[in-house]
């Protein structure tokens, strides 16, 4: 290795205090942390929305909660989830590790980060707010299909408004993160030594520059609809429901790519580390982002199978649909290669690497088989879905993200975390995960519809199971919050380069960072500069 | 000194203005999607 490291002077290093520090910081290390903490906290929130779901859904029949009220916490749980926990999270990781990455002092609009992070509580703060309204809050599903959305009471500008906000946020976000690796590199950290977790974030931060407006353009026909007359997604005025899901999917298609290519950026970096090797295929997983990138614009349709689409129509998405897998596939493969012969050891963030390795591989064959248009008329809207991308997301883009802060968590504190606490979560998370999830599965293939607050008595057995599993996982998340509180207030002192295997300009550093670091570019030389 | 403080303040100034027309650019183009789809749909 042969960086003209530098380490900065921590004499120059001073930090803000108060209040203050944290509601005008520019800091993109602050900043990471105060998305962080709230990703965790809205995670909480939507997590306990999830709780509440599966003990109404414990036993058939209504126990504790009303229709209406189970409705708005299916939908209010992901989105939440969705756009509270995973993106937050996403842009937290983004903003610590990025500038630190290439070698760069921030990032290249620290202003607008300020913004970008402090819209997200002001907009959240509308949506929660509609429980307490007249009407509720929104109940007709997180893709707010009309007509049903427009039956939402007085909570349905909020909802709009709030949506609006996130989007804004994370457009800011995007363009932030575009012109910081773009422009901000350091001397001789060309494109092709990017580590893998920035080329993940520059595909990410285009698609969301792609796809978040047109979520915007949806929301907004669907508002002119209740409040202005027009007709968009009304039939009677010429407009067409259909359209908004067409509209609705060609951003949210993208959209779960954008959730995902961080967390597999964060494997990028963790495999290699722990396997002691350089990441199998650089060139090839690079190609292979992009290219799922690009497809991901073209596959939309497959969240609509069954809404009456001319056969051509279906045939090509389906078609479509196979072939993204494709260059996912090349990603899996090369983790696995990148394994092949390492010096392997599993400590906790190797562990949760693996463990979406496995289980996002599970979810990707359940999306292969209901890309298979005739097959998802069986599928679509019931339980098999719901299976198919709680595995996607939970076991792979949580996973990944969870990997990622044990990872990094001693770079950010200066202290190694409780590894035995780690490996307690790890297996609990894994173990009542696949309790959670994978009996969805039988449910869905047996019949059970999605998003519905009672069901048929036949499906008692496994849905009790699977609350048992969701009540063990929703616990054993508090176990990460008492890890991160236990390493912030001390533990033993980690080295600049924290993991024996890890390569990076991040771990020149020191652990914790000084406030301010690469305040004078290093000189990347080295041809492996990414691990 | 003062040149070496100078060249500096030259070349942030120049990060600053490449910085911007990107996120000129870029903003445009998120701004194209959404304009876009609506008016698209509205002919």
């Amino acid at each position: 290795m042969s960086y003209a490291a530098v380490h900065e002077d921590e004499h120059h290093d001073h930090k803000p205090t108060g209040i203050g520090r944290w509601l005008f910081s520019t800091n993109h290390k602050d900043i990471g942390t105060m998305y962080l903490v709230f990703a965790l906290i809205m995670f909480f929130i939507g997590g306990a929305m999830a709780m509440v779901i599966r003990l109404e859904l414990f036993q058939p029949g209504m126990q504790y909660v009303d229709p209406q009220f189970f409705n708005s916490m299916t939908t209010v749980h992901a989105l939440v989830m969705i756009f509270g926990a995973l993106m937050p999270a996403g842009v937290g990781l983004a903003n610590w590790m990025i500038p630190m990455m290439i070698g760069a002092p921030d990032m290249a609009f620290p202003r607008m980060n300020n913004m970008s992070f402090w819209i997200l509580p002001f907009a959240f703060t509308l949506l929660l707010s509609t429980f307490f309204m007249q009407g509720g809050a929104p109940a007709g599903g997180w893709t707010m299909y009309p007509p049903l959305v427009l039956q939402l009471g007085n909570g349905f500008p909020f909802l709009i408004f709030a949506i609006h906000f996130l989007g804004i946020s994370s457009i800011m976000g995007a363009i932030n993160i575009i012109a910081t690796v773009f422009n901000m590199r350091a001397p001789g950290m060309t494109f092709m030594r990017l580590p893998l977790f920035v080329w993940t974030w520059i595909i990410t931060a285009f698609l969301l520059i792609a796809a978040m407006p047109v979520l915007a353009g949806a929301v907004t026909m669907l508002l002119t609809d209740k409040f202005f007359g027009t007709a968009f997604f009304n039939a009677a005025g010429g407009g067409d429901p259909v359209m908004f899901q067409h509209i609705f999917w060609f951003f949210g298609h993208p959209e779960v790519y954008i959730l995902v290519l961080p967390s597999f950026g964060v494997v990028s970096q963790i495999i290699p580390t722990f396997a002691r090797k350089p990441l199998f295929g650089y060139a090839s997983m690079v190609y292979a982002t992009a290219s799922i990138a690009f497809l991901s614009f073209f596959v939309w349709a497959h969240h609509m199978f069954t809404v009456g689409m001319p056969l051509a129509g279906e045939l090509f998405f389906m078609y479509a649909t196979m072939a993204i897998a494709v260059p996912t596939g090349v990603k899996v493969f090369n983790w696995t290669a990148t394994m092949w012969r390492g010096s392997m050891t599993f400590e906790t963030p190797m562990l949760f690497a693996v463990g979406l390795l496995i289980m996002f591989t599970i979810g990707g064959f359940t999306g292969l088989m209901m890309g298979i248009t005739p097959v998802d008329f069986q599928y679509h809207d019931t339980y098999f879905i719901v299976a198919h991308f709680h595995y996607v997301i939970v076991p792979g883009i949580i996973f990944g993200i969870i990997g990622g802060i044990y990872y990094w968590l001693p770079k950010w504190t200066g202290h190694m975390y409780d590894e035995t606490l780690g490996k307690w979560h790890f297996w609990l998370s894994a173990i009542s995960v696949n309790v959670l999830f994978f009996p969805m599965h039988f449910l869905g293939l047996a019949g059970m519809p999605r998003r519905i607050p009672d069901y048929s008595t036949q499906f008692t057995d496994w849905n009790q199971i699977i609350s048992i599993g969701g009540f063990v996982f929703g616990v054993s998340q508090l176990i990460l919050v008492w890890v991160v509180i236990k390493c912030v207030r001390g533990g033993e002192k980690a080295t600049d380069q924290v993991w024996e295997g890890a390569h990076g300009l991040e771990f020149t550093l020191p652990s914790p960072p000084p406030y301010h670091s690469f305040t004078t570019p290093p000189e990347v030389t080295d041809a492996t500069a990414h691990s | 000194m003062n040149d070496n403080d100078n060249d500096q303040t030259t070349a942030e100034k120049e990060l600053a203005a490449k910085n911007m027309r990107l996120a000129i650019v870029l903003g445009l183009i998120a701004l194209g999607f959404y304009v876009g789809f609506i008016l698209f749909y509205s002919i």
